[in-house]
């Protein structure tokens, strides 16, 4: 051994330390001491070697750096507890080494090969137990233990060969196994390399989804589909993007709490106990799900809703989470995601996937792609359901516009002469609720017929009720049919032909100018006002009865009242005296009473303005939300 | 508004809570619908917590007690207060439609008939 012969080894070592200095990419600290420190073994040892040629100092600390591989190793795979015999076994062969170097020949040549064996075989099984799915960031191990494991079975078989102080040995051989740090973090460069395109990829993928996705989806969006497909379109795609074999997705069922399967793809066996019977079929499985109902807070689901956070099993193996899964049979899950589909803080439902295959479980870039494509997915489900409220809201309200439209057409410019009833009406549409109605019909020259009429629902259906009415009236009112039957058969017309839902309360009248009789149907609506001249004593006329459009077989009785000059009849809806102040007031009865009696020495018309301003002056600036219909008729 | 489904026994027992107007009522009718058309025995609809109803939403009850009867389940509305009962009074509804007071009479009415 010459200086010269060090010198070269030594630079190889040195530019080996250095090169692990300079490469610290990806792999920390924790990584890549021991290779540093293994590389100062070997320099010190060769240094060592100058002074002291013995076998024992290249035996002991070839033990050293081996030791170093499987500290290095321990960084990936945390200690392990059967390393202790490896320590035992290099320790007592050190000490033996040493005091064989010192002349006692207690540890000769086979004694090293055998523990040379040991810890090939030792550290060789160490190394080849590490895998990607138990020791996940170990590919630098996985790509370069065959070549380390190489490098070790080499020095010991070429040392048994030449001899363990052979010239060839010491500086070839060992020379070469240096580089084997060197090739360590050629390849950790190279993987980060790799690990940069797969980034790169996984990022294009995840956008190139997500921008297929809200392309698909707006397009349903705009064809009005159904939330339902929605969600398919949703399950499917984060079922392709992440090459799983199933997904599902849950909503919560707002009215009973529970989880309810919404959306399906693939295959995908329930994270949780299924009914014996369901076990053996795909398809009993899909059918079972689909009736299932998750109680919020049980099962891997349930709880992912209630803690709002997701779950994420990358091997059934070792979560009990998942101990319905674990049998090889139909059921089995190897791989399992579940991520809640958040609003602000609440959960709508939950997205969850499954992989199946023993040997493909989900990676963590599968899992936050995953999160990023449920996070984009809520946020667009919840919107759809903010625009199908509102274009509910709009579709309501044109029709009601269109009712309303319909409610002005119906209604009478003008009434016809009367020899003795003055007519007053004031009435104001809130493009709200319900539908008033009123008419105004000469039966003949002697007699008036007068009918108020308040339609419950909404929109058109309300209107064409309004329609009806009207047209039935005009088809049946006579001066010879009496009041009741004139109703009993408006009801018969409609029951039937309308929706329950909507139906009307109308009250109906004829006065007969020649003897000033006064005959009074009502259908459930306001009873009539008579306020008699003189005392002015105030009379409610009312008769039995529901409202027109519900009960087919419903007759009305009818009242009839003598009227005398100067008595004042008022009929009025809902909006009157439910006409509403700013402080939440209603105008009342009792308000009406009272500014009829004190203005009922005035004209009909006179009446109805002092009424109006009345109610007017009550409501101030609140806006009101249903018609207001107000009809006085005074003898004259 | 807000509907909350629970069941006793065989009975559905719906509580409504806000206001059953214009433009909420038809969620009630489709809930009904959606109910009848799943065979339920008994359907009681609470009022407790409505304080406020317009006559779309007289008119679904109308609509629900007519369609019951039709399949010959029993209906019954509780807890009818305030403004709500003034309004059904008003359009002399009381009657007709199936009113009781408390959710315990009227889970014995229905029971019974069921």
């Amino acid at each position: 051994m010459n200086w010269l012969l060090f010198a070269t080894k030594a630079s190889v070592v040195i530019l080996s330390f250095l090169f692990a200095l300079a490469f610290r990419v990806r792999v920390d600290e924790r990584h890549v001491a021991p290779l540093q420190y293994i590389t100062l073994l070997w320099l010190f040892r060769d240094f060592l070697y100058l002074f002291l040629p013995s076998p024992a100092v290249l035996f002991v600390s070839d033990l050293a750096v081996l030791t170093g591989f499987l500290i290095w190793l321990r960084t990936y795979t945390g200690s392990r507890a059967t390393d202790r015999v490896w320590y035992l076994v290099g320790g007592i062969a050190s000490v033996l080494a040493v005091l064989d170097a010192f002349g006692l020949p207690v540890f000769i040549a086979p004694a090293r090969l055998i523990v040379w064996t040991f810890a090939v075989i030792y550290l060789g099984t160490a190394f080849m137990n590490v895998s990607l799915y138990n020791t996940p960031g170990a590919e630098l191990v996985t790509d370069t233990r065959i070549v380390l494991i190489g490098s070790w079975v080499a020095v010991g078989i070429s040392s048994l060969l030449m001899g363990y102080q052979d010239l060839v040995l010491l500086h070839l051989i060992h020379a070469a196994t240096y580089l084997s740090v060197w090739y360590i973090l050629l390849v950790n460069f190279q993987l980060v390399h790799t690990m940069n395109e797969l980034t790169i990829l996984n990022l294009k993928r995840q956008e190139a989804t997500l921008f297929d996705f809200m392309e698909t989806l707006g397009e349903a969006i705009a064809e009005r589909k159904p939330i339902k497909n929605i969600l398919q379109e949703v399950v499917s795609t984060a079922v392709r993007s992440t090459e799983a074999d199933g997904g599902t997705i849950w909503m919560v069922q707002e009215e009973s709490g529970v989880l309810r399967l919404s959306a399906m793809e693939g295959f995908y066996p329930p994270p949780f106990p299924c009914p014996e019977g369901t076990k053996r079929k795909s398809s009993a499985v899909e059918e079972y799900l689909w009736n299932v109902q998750i109680p919020i807070g049980k099962t891997p689901l349930g709880e992912a809703v209630s803690d709002a956070e997701p779950i994420f099993v990358k091997s059934s193996d070792d979560d009990e989470r998942l101990s319905a899964n674990i049998d090889k049979d139909i059921l089995y899950i190897k791989s399992f995601i579940a991520v809640p589909l958040l609003v602000e803080d609440r959960v709508m439902g939950i997205l969850s996937l499954v992989r199946r295959a023993q040997e493909a479980p989900f990676s963590d870039e599968d899992y936050g792609h995953v999160r990023t494509f449920a996070n984009h997915a809520s946020m667009t489900i919840d919107n759809y359901y903010t625009y199908l409220e509102a274009l509910e809201k709009r579709e309501i309200e044109r029709e009601v516009n269109i009712a309303a439209d319909i409610q002005e057409k119906l209604v009478p410019r003008s009434f016809p002469k009367s020899r003795r009833m003055e007519i007053g009406v004031y009435s104001n549409s809130a493009r709200g609720v319900s539908g008033d109605y009123y008419d105004v019909l000469k039966l003949d020259d002697n007699k008036l017929g007068i009918v108020m009429c308040d339609v419950a629902g909404k929109g058109v259906p309300a209107a064409l009720v309004m329609v009806m009415i009207h047209s039935i009236l005009r088809l049946i009112a006579s001066p010879k049919r009496d009041v009741a039957a004139t109703l009993t058969w408006i009801n018969r017309g409609l029951s039937g032909q309308i929706d329950l839902d909507h139906y009307a309360t109308m009250s109906y009248l004829t006065i007969d100018e020649n003897d000033m009789v006064l005959t009074y149907s009502n259908a459930a609506h306001h009873p009539l006002m008579l306020v008699r001249n003189g005392s002015g004593s105030i009379e409610k006329v009312d008769t039995q009865g529901l409202p027109v459009g519900i009960e087919r077989d419903m007759v009305y009785p009818q009242k009839r009242v003598r009227i005398q000059q100067g008595d004042v009849m008022v009929l009025y809806t809902d909006g009157i005296i439910e006409a509403m102040n700013p402080q939440g007031e209603q105008f009342t009865i009792e308000r009406l009473t009272e500014v009829v009696r004190a203005h009922r020495e005035g004209s009909a018309t006179e009446l109805t303005k002092a009424i109006r301003s009345s109610v007017e002056e009550f409501v101030g600036s609140a806006r009101q939300h249903d018609d207001q219909t107000l009809l006085v008729l005074k003898a004259t | 508004m807000e509907l909350h489904q629970r069941s006793n026994g065989s009975v559905q027992i719906v509580d409504i809570d806000g206001d059953l107007d214009l433009y909420n009522s038809f969620k009630l009718k489709e809930l009904v619908n959606q109910l009848v058309n799943s065979k339920v025995a008994g359907l009681i609809l609470n009022f407790q917590d409505v304080s406020y109803i317009d006559s779309s939403g007289v008119g679904v009850l109308i609509y629900t007690n007519s369609l019951l009867k039709t399949n010959n389940t029993p209906f019954r509305i509780i807890q009818v207060h305030g403004s709500v009962r003034r309004v059904i009074e008003l359009t002399k509804l009381i009657g007709f439609l199936p009113i009781v007071d408390t959710e315990e009479e009227a889970l014995k009415q229905v029971s019974g008939k069921s």
